[in-house]
């Protein structure tokens, strides 16, 4: 069977608000197209060889206390292999506390500045207020404009540099810092964002482009189509839960 | 740990005036009409329209407690362990007062306490036990100076509250200072014992409690889809160096016999704890070991579930260190009544069911368990994202549903409800490894129960379980 690899990063330190959700819907969308994913868990300590078949990184946020060991084990023994990944072209998907380590650094209220890995042009600063809520974006990364439902949760102001584009635009929420309406980043095969919902799972669309930009890399043709066997349906729970989750959003915004 | 001391009077003045008497017969007027008129909350509104005239009446009506005042606080259990402990009280004929269920925000606790509160200012009870929102505790506490604080345990929980659990703590330990007494910590949390840390530094007496497994009690669970995308294990860092601790045996999530190999500090020794004994039919035995009431104590207990165990040891941790007899509460163990939706069995249509409130990833996978031991489950999830259950419902992707779907594969006994029902039935679909997996969808709880019921045949039993909200939306629990 064919299959993706996915290599999830810090699962145990970094899992603050569901993210794992995400490595399920990776999953089941391979699933549903009779095809796998092999996931490979990279906790604390060195690099394995076998963390180089990675075809998709992901990491998702964790917790203030969780984040110094993270970073320095980061740069003790993953730095280099995943700027490898990162320049081969391997699919990264990162979120809220991951998604700040890709940048240049994070810079906390107080202690020191945590260096990041530069993969992506960012960096971060934490602000005095903390953003919650839901959000709804307009993303135009896999070609027309689709809608992303999700839930943010971070103090960190994010600024994008020249080299990156973000996500999406705020239609509803804050975002990466709650003036320029931008929230997330991609730069190249990578992408950041502080949505947590879980977000891939009801951002269907998201989790097929992602696993189509790693399929293509892999095998050089598209992501395989949904299986024969199947019954059709007029409307997935994935896309009702999104349909959900957006009128949430709005009559949440009205109030 | 000298258990010898009583609490001290509070030396605030005790003076009670009219205006505090007038206030109060506000409150009890107010509540009395609201309850009549059936609309609006009467635990909530009056306190709150009451503290806009009189700012100090909590003040007042807390210095007039009684000298026992106990604070009972974390993310899980308080509610059913402050009822527990309550029980005791009376089963050893202290008359208790206890705020009422889930009014525990500083508004349900000034209607509360004024609801009890006698003309002249003086309660008829021997003992007060106030359970507590973990973010009030350092609002109430400087108001009613409590002789003892218990906080139960920290789990993720309404991150879209406070952002980060260290927070929560921060506002738990803003009440240790008015703290005459004990503080009752669960050392098997290792951030409760940094907690206890501070309260020694602070010359307060620290009482902990644990419990003793024999195993890591979450380590056979993984199952189905479980083994392919892991649920991560709960991160603890030690108190002391901030290293992520190990554990000797853990009973779940982050709680356990932890020990931290970078500076070699280990879960504190125990002042009580209790070993999970033998299972039978119509509950299970416990040991308890207790600094004041002795070793190798037996109790049996009707509540299962190792959540359950921490509820029974809190309660007997504080009741014990009152001298109260084992007698009183192995009495109250007998009677328990399972509180308000956190394990209650009732009859509905003529059908049984039990209800039990799910709203955090570690207690919802321990309702999971609960489940999973009936292989005859029927199963009513509903999930609301009001303010009280929590507006990010990322968690329901954190707890066990995967445990869940593998011991109870058959769509066919599932219904899901509430204001994102689509939002958990995508969740749940995410957990069967079939990919046409299709539970009903019933977004109106009341449909939904009725639904759930049809399906429910002679000697099966319908297993409810829903946030809070949609807990109060059920229609025969009032």
């Amino acid at each position: 069977m064919k299959h993706l690899t996915l290599l999830h990063l810090y699962p145990n330190e970094m899992n603050l608000y569901g993210d794992r959700g995400n490595v399920l819907a990776f999953y089941r969308q391979l699933l549903l197209r009779d095809a796998q994913l092999n996931v490979i868990h990279a906790s604390l300590g060195a690099w394995k060889t076998s963390y180089n078949e990675a075809d998709i990184v992901f990491m998702g946020g964790g917790q203030d206390a969780q984040q110094s060991t993270v970073v320095e084990d980061l740069h003790r023994h993953k730095a280099d292999a995943l700027r490898h990944l990162a320049q081969e072209e391997a699919t990264f998907l990162t979120i809220c506390g991951g998604f700040q380590f890709l940048g240049h650094y994070y810079k906390p209220h107080n202690g020191e500045e945590l260096r990041g890995l530069s993969l992506l042009d960012i960096h971060t600063i934490a602000g005095k207020e903390r953003f919650i809520g839901n959000v709804v974006l307009e993303s135009s990364l896999a070609g027309e404009a689709k809608t992303l439902v999700g839930f943010e949760n971070h103090s960190g102001l994010t600024t994008l540099g020249q080299g990156v584009q973000p996500l999406g635009s705020v239609v509803i929420g804050k975002g990466n810092n709650g003036i320029d309406k931008q929230e997330g980043a991609v730069q190249g095969s990578l992408v950041g964002t502080y949505l947590h919902g879980s977000l891939l799972p009801k951002n269907e669309w998201l989790t097929v482009h992602l696993l189509n930009q790693a399929w293509q890399r892999k095998y050089g043709e598209p992501l395989p189509a949904l299986s024969a066997n199947l019954p059709q349906l007029e409307e997935s729970f994935a896309e009702k839960a999104h349909q959900e989750a957006l009128l949430v959003a709005k009559s949440k915004e009205k109030r | 740990m000298n258990t010898e001391r009583l609490p001290q009077e509070n030396k605030m003045p005790l003076t009670w005036t009219l205006k505090d008497a007038l206030a109060s017969l506000f409150v009890k007027a107010l509540s009395l009409a609201i309850r009549l008129s059936g609309k609006g909350s009467a635990t909530s509104l009056p306190g709150k329209l009451v503290l806009r005239w009189h700012p100090q009446l909590l003040n007042a009506l807390g210095k007039k407690l009684p000298p026992i005042r106990i604070m009972m606080t974390g993310t899980n259990g308080k509610t059913t362990t402050a009822t527990f402990l309550r029980d005791i009280f009376e089963a050893n004929h202290n008359a208790c007062l206890l705020n009422e269920k889930g009014a525990n925000l500083v508004y349900g606790i000034t209607t509360s306490l004024a609801q009890a509160v006698g003309w002249n200012g003086a309660y008829h009870a021997q003992v007060a036990v106030l359970e507590t929102d973990e973010a009030t505790v350092g609002k109430v506490a400087p108001a009613v100076i409590p002789s003892d604080l218990v906080v139960m345990n920290l789990f993720r929980d309404q991150l879209d509250r406070y952002g980060e659990l260290s927070t929560t703590a921060a506002f738990i330990e803003e009440g240790i200072p008015f703290t005459t007494g004990t503080i009752f910590l669960n050392a098997d949390d290792p951030m409760l014992v940094g907690m206890g840390r501070n309260a020694e530094k602070q010359g307060l007496d620290v009482f902990y409690f644990g419990l003793n497994v024999s195993r890591d009690a979450g380590e056979e669970t993984t199952t189905g889809l479980a083994k392919i995308v892991p649920h991560p294990k709960e991160v603890a860092n030690c108190p002391e160096c901030g290293q992520a601790v190990l554990y000797r045996s853990r009973s779940f999530a982050h709680l356990g016999d932890w020990f931290c190999e970078g500076c070699g500090f280990k879960r504190p020794d125990l002042d009580a704890s209790i070993t999970p004994l033998n299972v039978e039919a119509n509950g299970w035995h416990l040991r308890l070991d207790h600094l004041v009431l002795g070793q190798g104590i037996l109790l049996k207990s009707p509540l299962l579930g190792l959540y359950n165990a921490y509820n029974v040891l809190a309660g007997a941790s504080v009741a014990g260190y009152y001298h109260t007899p084992v007698t009183a509460i192995q009495q109250a163990l007998n009677t328990h009544q399972a509180m308000f939706g956190r394990a209650e069995k009732r009859l509905i249509e003529g059908k049984p069911v039990q209800i039990m409130l799910i709203k955090n990833p570690a207690g919802a996978s321990e309702v999971i368990k609960t489940v999973c031991n009936d292989t005859q489950a029927h199963i009513l999830i509903a999930l609301n994202d009001s303010y009280a259950d929590g507006e990010d419902v990322s968690w329901i992707w954190d707890a066990d549903f995967e445990q869940l779907l593998t011991t109870h594969p058959n769509a066919e006994r599932y219904t899901v409800s509430g204001k994102r029902a689509y939002d958990l039935a995508n969740r749940l679909q995410h957990a069967s490894l079939n990919t046409d997996w299709h539970p009903q969808v019933e977004a109106s709880l009341e449909n939904a129960l009725h639904l759930a019921l049809a399906g429910v045949k002679d000697g099966e039993t319908l297993y409810i379980l829903p946030t809070y909200t949609a807990l109060l939306e059920l229609p025969t629990v009032h």
